[in-house]
């Protein structure tokens, strides 16, 4: 018995002395926006800003107005940014519930930056891997500033994530997480993430920009975004319009089906993109005479919403291909894994094959259902 | 007491089960996809192939010398100095082993629940828990896995179910484009995931039906290389190749990217820690054991009980020893490729070979 | 005192007279009965033990009513006993004594005893009577359906109730007294035919290493035979229901019922049968299956909650989704405690709430818990020194406790939850693992006459035809054989049943 108390006794004074990490959740500070930026002015390198709302404007005893806080200092590595931020806040950051990371312009275009911020954000333990990447338009401190001023905001969760948690809104701009971006980088060596912007009085995501081993190299516009998501397989809805008779009609896509296939003339690679839409008719024109529509007429709609939709994506492609010369497409990823022998050929020069060889989309509308009314 | 240390044949699963599946589950798929690539998968079956024959071979010892225990096999066929030799390799090897379980365990507790504590008290705290059940005997112990496998399945499904929604299976392609000349280098990578056999050695003599032990151990080591293989191919779809090659705890991060909406706990990770610290345990607690036990032995002494506390400082002090995460596995776990391939290949191959020799001897 | 009576009637009226001396309550009633020869009869017994009518009527009234001479031609001393005990005496249980001790034991018993002068024998009538609390329900243990019978103090009563429930003459009654001074009966009931022999050997060898003054309480015996005494949780279960023993004997279990206690031990217990309650078995199986599941979750929801409160407020919030961090972080805003103290406080109030509440008996009892409860809870929340979810995790922490059928073994896992709490304030979440360990081990290496505590879950060999019973609870009509963790000789229970048309 002397000897259970001897050790109860020596345990509970070593463990009593401790509780080393113990901090009370309304002690710590959750940040659930990042915004990286290379310094405008002189001094340190990076300008990092942090947003986090404010706990004392939450919930049924509110006793303060402002529901978000943005802090921001300079430093000379991204995570030192972080830490110098302890000296203005009375309670230690806590990333685990980080949201999204905003990316400015110029530090975009910097490849050792950018590669410097993925391998911290890759290696780090508390960061999670489900974190969502956007480009701001110029600086993103001037993007997480305006967020508090603007008309619609979200205190809980942020603004920003919550724009960009749900990806079955819009194709004007395709969200994605920290893996996907990485995963994209490494095998095809290109990809695309959201623009934002602070426009009027919203902020404002839109457009893709695309980056190239590690570094911002342009622009998609909104519908070329779609385009390019589109081909992807990546639109869980958006709408088409297209003439018909006169009248644009109006096409809501609600599932996508993506194939790729190679077909090799010579020695060209040329690679079709397969693309099947269903979806529903959402507008047409109120006819005088009330009749339904016929199967014909279905087939002609659709027909004509394919060639928009082709047209669509030829310029979007070309831009890609021609203008940018990235392979946002994954088209080397699809080479990778089914053609392993045609990649082996041509993986040593696919910076100058990329462009030259031919990409077509081939897109099939279907449409299912027409609402209410015939 | 002797006559209360009965097992039952599917508790011997179950410890086989729970004492492999370890520490190897969260870096195995990093280890074989920088060896092998896509085709990691390969060294998973082979390795699993290997390690069935020598439990084959071990469960066959023991049928040559029914109701004998490894030890005294061991003296009886070996000799008294080349046993004690083996016995003390046995034993370095399982402080080694012990010590890189408490190590890792503490480094990942650290770094996903809690970070300033000190290593020292994760690693005391973890070995003190272990010792209270490792001074109990084998069916004690059985029992203990009997309850803990489940949940490795449980798991391992559970992982499976929840990372699907985003897993890409295209990431597994292109198979068989690696160099035959590498699959070596992935069974010995992989190897070292399935030690843990041993503890056969401590506990199918004392199986309760004689008949089908070798059986339940054999489905016990069908299981583990399931479930490997599964966890192999989940982290590479999610990761594909070149991701799989970053990520040093695949599994761990695997964790990270389940994203379910709507339910009450989102970052999955501490509690899949919490699981996988109930894992290293089962790991753990037969190693303690085996060590007391072969301990007990040397020094002739009739209860391992003794010697459970003397080994706590042994093993903290060892698991120390090591820098960081990378020399751990640098210096320990080279040296735990070593040990245990004299203690847990060349020991019961030779016992059943000589044991083999001497028995036709004994016809003729 | 190993003396045997002696033929003189006042030498041996003198030595109970000696032995009771001191003793108010002792009766010496004397007799001269016969014709013409005489003879000195003794009844000895003690007031108030003995039912005094049926003694007067059936022992005095005809030893009075003999008074013809028949006797004296009888001859002398025992063979006059004998005539008495075969021909004179009306009560209904007599039986033959001559050693000293036991004529005492039997009059402490409420016995009377009969001496004749010149005989060294006694005769010991049964004539036990006295007040007793009649059969009321089970307070510890009401069912909705299902019998509302509970056991009493008497020993004799409460054996009776377990005999009515099995006529079969397999059903065994052994009594033995337990307890120098107050040898205390102890009835040992069991089925012959379907109990393991050995583990009957193992309880009686442990009945008989018992040498203690007394025991008061069938609980006294039970943590003088179990296996682990030190460990928080029982190993033996106890009931106040007849049922609940009947149907034990039948799974072959062995059934203790000491006198004075309303309470009767059955063995072996394992986790599996501490979690059952009779109601199961008396609800239809949807029913019951759901509230064992529901039982699992208060054993785990009892033990860990207020450890998991401590463990993600402190130290993991990361754990939670975004939007209830910042919730839980406002609503602690004001409360000056952390999370550890607040926990600890709230969880020892309710502790004394509780016992308080026990303590007092009656309808100011259960006021004291609730109003207790409800206005000291709502108080600590408007005062702020208590966040509002912490109230709730301790109410349904002891909702929790109880659910669970067994008030003891909730109580164990009372003691597992401070201890748990302890580990997360200092670790956080690996401390609670630490301790689940602990826990876990504890449980597992713990055996209850020689099976594992963890019955049937611990897969010794055994079929996984025992979660039938535990984990859910089948319908009576899957349930053909006895459990196996009690390792009975005679397994099948029921034959067959009608079948929608077809047997």
């Amino acid at each position: 018995m002397k000897k259970i108390i001897l050790i109860f006794t020596a345990l509970s004074m070593m463990l009593i002395s401790g509780c080393w990490d113990m901090a009370e959740i309304n002690e710590r500070i959750f940040p659930y926006t990042v915004g990286v930026d290379l310094n405008p002015d002189k001094g340190d390198k990076y300008l990092i800003t942090v947003s986090y709302p404010n706990i004392f404007a939450i919930g049924k005893n509110a006793s303060q107005e402002e529901r978000i806080y943005i802090i921001s200092s300079t430093s000379s590595t991204i995570f030192e940014g972080i830490r110098k931020l302890n000296t203005i806040i009375p309670y230690p950051l806590y990333f685990k519930h980080l949201g999204t990371i905003v990316i400015g312009r110029e530090f975009a275009q910097d490849e050792a930056s950018m590669r410097e911020l993925m391998d911290s954000a890759n290696r780090d333990f508390s960061i999670s891997r489900k974190i969502r990447l956007i480009t701001a338009e110029d600086l993103a401190n001037q993007v997480l500033c305006s967020i508090p001023i603007a008309v619609r905001q979200e205190a809980v969760d942020g603004t920003l994530f919550n724009m960009l948690k749900g990806d079955k809104r819009t194709a004007r701009y395709t969200p994605h997480k920290l893996t996907k971006f990485l995963q994209e980088m490494e095998m095809t060596g290109s990809t695309i993430i959201p623009r934002v912007a602070f426009h009027g009085e919203d902020i404002k995501i839109f457009g893709g920009c695309v980056y190239k081993d590690f570094k911002f190299i342009g622009h998609l516009g909104e519908k070329d975004n779609g385009s390019i998501a589109l081909l992807r397989g990546e639109v869980k809805e958006t709408s088409v319009e297209s003439p018909f008779e006169d009248i644009l009609i109006s096409y809501a896509v609600t599932s996508t089906k993506t194939r790729k296939k190679l077909d090799v003339e010579d020695e060209d690679l040329k690679i079709k993109i397969h693309v099947e839409t269903e979806g529903i008719l959402r507008e047409y024109t109120y006819k005088e005479k009330s009749e339904n529509l016929d199967p014909d007429t279905i087939k002609k709609m659709e027909e004509e919403l394919s060639k928009v939709l082709e047209e669509e994506t030829k310029k979007a492609i070309e831009i890609l291909q021609k203008d940018l010369k990235a392979d946002a497409l994954g088209i080397a990823e699809y080479l990778q894994k089914f053609h392993p022998k045609v990649w082996k050929e041509v993986s040593d020069d696919w910076e100058e094959i990329f462009p030259e060889i031919t990409i077509e989309p081939v897109i099939k509308v279907k449409i299912r259902r027409r609402g209410l009314t015939g | 007491m002797e006559g209360n240390k009965k097992l039952s044949n599917r508790q011997i699963k179950a410890l086989v089960i729970s004492t492999i599946v370890g520490v190897g589950i969260l870096s195995l798929p990093n280890s074989l996809a920088l060896a092998n690539g896509n085709d990691g998968w390969i060294p998973i079956i082979i390795a699993g192939l290997l390690t069935a024959a020598i439990v084959a071979i071990i469960g066959r010892i023991f049928d040559l010398y029914p109701d004998k225990d490894f030890f005294q096999i061991g003296r009886e066929l070996l000799g008294n100095w080349l046993f004690t030799l083996f016995l003390l390799i046995f034993s370095a090897y399982l402080i080694g082993l012990m010590s890189f379980l408490s190590r890792s365990l503490a480094e990942l507790v650290r770094a996903f629940l809690l970070d300033t504590t000190p290593t020292e008290v994760i690693i005391i705290t973890f070995i003190l828990v272990t010792s209270y059940i490792a001074r109990e005997e084998i069916n004690i112990i059985g029992r203990l896995a009997y309850h803990i496998y489940p949940l490795i399945i449980v798991a391992t499904l559970t992982l499976v179910i929840f990372s699907l929604p985003s897993v890409d299976f295209t990431n597994i392609l292109p198979l068989f484009q690696s160099k035959m000349s590498d699959i070596p280098k992935g069974i010995r990578t992989s190897f070292f995931s399935f030690v843990g056999y041993e503890i056969l050695f401590f506990s199918l003599p004392y199986s309760e039906k004689k008949d089908g032990r070798i059986r339940a151990a054999l489905w016990a080591i069908g299981l583990v290389v399931l479930i490997y293989l599964v966890v192999f191919f989940i982290t590479l779809a999610q990761y594909g190749e070149p991701g799989l090659k970053r990520q040093v705890y695949p599994t761990l991060s695997l964790v990270k990217e389940i994203d379910l909406p709507g339910f009450f706990v989102e970052n999955l990770d501490g509690v899949a820690m919490a699981g996988w610290v109930l894992m290293v345990f089962s790991t753990m607690a037969p190693s303690y054991y085996s060590a007391a036990k072969i301990f007990s032995h040397l020094f002739g002494a009739k209860d391992h009980r003794l010697f459970v506390i003397p080994l706590l400082p042994i093993v903290y002090i060892v698991s120390l020893l090591p820098q960081n995460t990378i020399t751990l596995v640098e210096t320990l776990g080279k040296f735990l490729d070593y040990t245990g391939l004299i203690v847990i290949v060349l020991l019961p191959v030779l016992m059943y070979v000589i044991g083999l020799y001497r028995l036709r001897r004994k016809k003729r | 005192m190993n003396a045997k009576l002696s033929k003189d009637i006042e030498e041996n009226i003198r030595t109970i007279e000696g032995l009771f001396m001191n003793c108010y309550d002792i009766v010496i009633r004397r007799l001269e009965i016969g014709g013409g020869y005489k003879v000195k009869i003794a009844v000895l017994y003690i007031d108030g033990l003995i039912d005094k009518n049926h003694v007067s009527e059936y022992t005095i009234g005809f030893l009075n009513s003999e008074a013809s001479g028949s006797f004296s031609a009888m001859g002398h001393g025992n063979d006059i006993l004998d005539t008495i005990s075969k021909e004179v005496l009306a009560n209904a249980e007599i039986e033959e004594e001559s050693n000293m001790e036991n004529i005492v034991d039997a009059i402490l018993s409420g016995d009377a005893v009969l001496m004749a002068d010149k005989a060294d024998k006694a005769i010991v009538i049964g004539s036990r009577g006295w007040v007793f609390r009649s059969i009321e329900e089970p307070q510890t243990e009401a069912v909705i359906r299902g019998p509302r019978e509970g056991f009493t103090e008497v020993l004799k009563f409460n054996v009776t109730m377990i005999r009515r429930r099995i006529k079969d003459t397999n059903l065994k009654i052994v009594v033995k007294p337990i307890g120098r001074r107050s040898k205390t009966a102890v009835a040992i009931l069991y089925m012959e035919d379907i109990v393991d022999k050995t583990f009957l050997q193992e309880l009686n060898r442990r009945l008989q290493a018992v040498d203690i003054d007394s025991i008061s309480d069938s609980s006294s015996l039970e943590y003088l035979i179990e296996d682990n005494y030190m460990s928080a949780f029982p190993q033996i279960e106890n009931t106040e229901r007849p049922d609940s023993v009947a149907a034990s004997l039948y799974e072959g279990r062995v059934a203790l019922i000491v006198d004075n206690s309303p309470f009767a031990l059955i063995l072996p217990a394992t986790i599996g049968t501490i979690l059952q309650s009779s109601e199961d078995y008396y609800s239809r199986w949807s029913d019951s299956t759901f509230v064992r599941f529901i039982r699992i979750i208060a054993v785990g929801l009892t033990v860990l909650s207020p450890s998991l409160y401590i463990a993600i407020t402190a130290y993991h919030p990361g754990l939670l989704p975004a939007k209830l961090t910042y919730f839980l972080a406002a609503s602690r805003i004001d409360v000056p405690f952390p999370a550890v103290v607040e926990a600890t406080l709230m969880e020892l109030t309710l502790e004394l709430l509780r016992e308080s509440g026990t303590r007092v008996a009656g309808p100011i009892g259960s006021t004291v818990g609730i109003v207790g409860g409800l206005i000291i809870g709502q108080a600590a929340v408007d005062a702020g020194i208590v966040s509002p979810l912490m109230i709730i995790i301790v109410a349904v922490t002891t909702i929790a406790s109880f659910v669970i059928p067994s008030h003891e073994f909730a109580s164990g896992l009372r003691v597992w939850r401070f201890i748990l709490m302890g580990f997360s304030a200092v670790l956080g979440l690996y401390g609670i693992m630490l301790a689940v360990i602990l826990l876990i081990s504890h449980l597992i290496k713990m055996d209850s006459f020689g099976i594992p505590y963890t019955s049937p879950y611990s897969g010794l060999g055994i079929a996984t035809g025992d979660l039938k019973d535990t984990l859910i609870k089948a319908p009576i009509q899957h349930l053909r054989e006895r459990p196996n963790f009690t390792r009975p000789q005679n397994k099948v229970r029921m034959g067959g049943y009608w079948k929608n048309g077809r047997k």
